[in-house]
């Protein structure tokens, strides 16, 4: 007889809760509020809501269910609680985006974001090869849709046909990887794989598995030189999508990358430290220097989005437990700046005289002197200045690498922190010094008031007290490194 | 060498030259029909192995299905079956120059490392063997493909309907 194993309910309860609100959101959207753009919106929050209350009962918990397919500790639930909350003001930012653009499918947009979410959820919450790919596919297949929901805009289709073959070749090739790594060791599961790597086999067939799931990841977390699909995705993708794909996917892939390389490849870490360490250094300068010739704000940030995964790469290259909660930290700060960075993009282009252009921006003190203001802080908070969050994320990744020896690697990330200032500076310029191409005052949703002011006072109140994130990152890093 | 290494070697033979033939192909249905060959070949794999219940499904899903689904696509869509593919980049050297190095390191790889080996006592049941591995050791990764798989055919309705 096979033995039917014990399954702890109570560990899937955030998950479960979501993938019902997801499917009850799209039969009400089928049967009772035909593309009621607000109703829906409201109701996928709620579902979000509850699944992170059902967070709760877990916190302080620490075990597995169903093999290993499932874990619960703090690592896990600390990305939980960042996915739920970026889904959240993704959610909120969408409502009038999705009005005003009249997409078609209302309801499969939401659906999509809380698979995306769940599928996020997954792969943070695993240390199976198994379930980390399935975790990565329903983010990634979600996001492909929501990045060519703008239908008739020739950018967007770009946008979704090259996300999409590129996406599922780096897929293949991780997968490829991951076939490697079981092939040899018959396990997928990473600490039974740690334990069965021996010998000098292992040594080959490790670094062909690992080096083909890292170039997967690489893709994923738009890594140089996996990069060029960045650009012109997070530019042709409806702008609340960009926020999500450049804190959200990213962060899960950097998530289920922590577990990969510290649960199951720690004994070779000094192979892939080097290709770390090639991969930040690439990133940071392709990132930072190809930023400062754009003119439309999403490539821009496209761009300098790249930069901001150098920047945590480099915690990658340190690889000690200290640098892995400056990965955390720096992780959940760049996803509350850049979403507020974002919300500021869509305010500008929300009217109509408004786009997502440079110029756009130009005189934006005398137009919105919130909005410039703020973005001016947002921009400060990305360079990495202080009194922002920006500076703490950095600090505490470049600090590791000075302690462990690395501080060249530093020394190039704040040199590269000082190239960023002139493209982030540049925007200030553009809404402080020069004038307006229009008078006419910016109207735009109260929403994106909200989520700018959410993001800006949490930018602000880490920056200057750095220390309850700082701890929630230090005990959910705890045992790796 | 065995009759199954003579077997597998000819099984290998035809999935490589119809993979190859799969994307040089011009004429989209030869193509279809390439990959036919390739899922075909698999399942024979699969067979050799004694995995039967992998074969079959292989066959039935992939080869059945799968084929006359993307048939169906090629003949409804604008295209037809009379397509012709057209290479719009010129084939250059460093193509093969890259496929030769490629495909040189990696056979490198694969032939340094010394798989390990199954014990002929692990080819019986495999059947069941496969059972109790998707419905208990990863029954999670199985249930959440489902979601995968509503994903998938959602987010293609959405994309594909018209407006």
């Amino acid at each position: 007889m096979v033995q039917i194993p014990k399954v702890n309910y109570l560990f899937f309860g955030p998950e479960a809760l979501l993938i019902v609100a997801a499917l009850v959101l799209l039969l009400l959207d089928l049967f009772f509020w035909r593309q009621n753009n607000r109703r829906l919106a409201i109701f996928g929050i709620f579902g979000l809501v509850g699944a992170a209350l059902m967070v709760i009962p877990l916190l302080g918990v620490n075990g597995t269910t169903l093999g290993t397919s499932l874990v619960v500790d703090s690592f896990s639930l600390f990305f939980k609680m960042l996915f739920l909350g970026i889904a959240i003001l993704v959610i909120v930012l969408s409502v009038d985006y999705v009005a005003k653009h009249k997409f078609a499918g209302v309801g499969e947009y939401y659906t999509m974001l809380l698979f995306a979410t769940i599928g996020m959820m997954f792969m943070a919450a695993t240390t199976d090869l198994v379930m980390i790919y399935i975790g990565l596919e329903l983010t990634s297949i979600s996001c492909y849709i929501l990045a060519g929901y703008h239908k008739k805009d020739p950018k967007s289709n770009e946008a979704i046909l090259k996300y999409f073959i590129l996406g599922l070749i780096s897929s293949a090739i991780m997968l490829y990887g991951f076939s490697f790594i079981y092939g040899f060791t018959g396990h997928t599961e990473l600490s039974q794989i740690a334990q069965a790597l021996t010998g000098e086999s292992a040594k080959l067939a490790v670094v062909a598995g690992v080096v083909f799931a890292l170039a997967g990841f690489a893709f994923k977390v738009a890594s140089v030189p996996f990069h060029q699909w960045v650009p012109d995705v997070y530019e042709g993708a409806p702008a609340p999508i960009t926020a999500f794909l450049s804190v959200g996917p990213k962060a899960a892939a950097f998530a289920a990358l922590i577990r990969i390389l510290f649960i199951g490849f720690p004994v070779f870490a000094s192979y892939w430290k080097i290709l770390f360490i090639a991969m930040a250094i690439a990133s940071m300068f392709v990132g930072n220097l190809m930023a400062i010739p754009q003119t439309n704000i999403k490539r821009m940030l496209a761009y300098s989005s790249i930069a901001h995964a150098g920047y945590i790469l480099v915690g990658f290259a340190v690889a000690s437990n200290e640098a892995i909660t400056g990965i955390l930290l720096y992780i959940a700060i760049y996803a509350i700046m850049n979403i507020g960075v974002f919300a500021i993009v869509m305010a500008v282009g929300h009217g109509s005289n408004g786009g997502e252009d440079l110029s756009n921006f130009n005189g934006l003190s005398k137009r919105a002197p919130f909005l410039a203001i703020t973005m001016a802080i947002f921009m400060i908070a990305l360079a990495g200045m202080p009194p922002t969050a920006g500076l703490w994320g950095k600090f505490y990744i470049f600090a590791a690498a000075v302690n462990k020896g690395l501080w060249w690697l530093a020394l190039l990330g704040l040199f590269n922190s000082a190239i960023s200032l002139y493209y982030y500076v540049n925007v200030i310029r553009h809404m402080y010094v020069l004038e307006p191409t229009t008078e006419a005052p910016l109207i735009f949703p109260v929403a994106y008031k909200g989520v700018v002011w959410a993001t800006v006072l949490g930018t602000l109140i880490i920056g200057v007290m750095p220390g309850p994130l700082l701890w929630l990152s230090t005990i959910s890093s705890k045992g790796f490194g | 060498m065995t009759v199954a290494s003579a077997i597998f070697y000819f099984f290998a033979a035809i999935l490589i030259f119809f993979s190859i033939k799969v994307v040089t192909t011009k004429n989209l249905f030869h193509s279809v029909m390439s990959a036919f060959a390739v899922l075909l070949g698999t399942a024979g794999l699969f067979f050799l192995f004694n995995a039967e219940f992998l074969g079959i499904v292989q066959i039935l899903i992939y080869a059945g299905a799968v084929t006359i689904l993307v048939l169906f696509v090629v003949m409804l869509t604008t295209a037809g079956p009379k397509y012709r593919i057209v290479w719009e980049t010129p084939l250059n050297i460093w193509i093969f120059v890259f496929v030769i190095l490629f495909g040189g390191m990696l056979g490198m790889i694969v032939l340094s490392i010394q798989w390990p080996v199954a014990k002929p006592v692990a080819l019986h049941g495999v059947t069941e063997a496969l059972a109790t591995r998707l419905f208990v050791e990863y029954l999670l990764p199985f249930e959440v493909a489902s979601i995968l798989l509503l994903a998938a055919l959602i987010g293609s309705i959405v994309l594909a309907r018209r407006d």
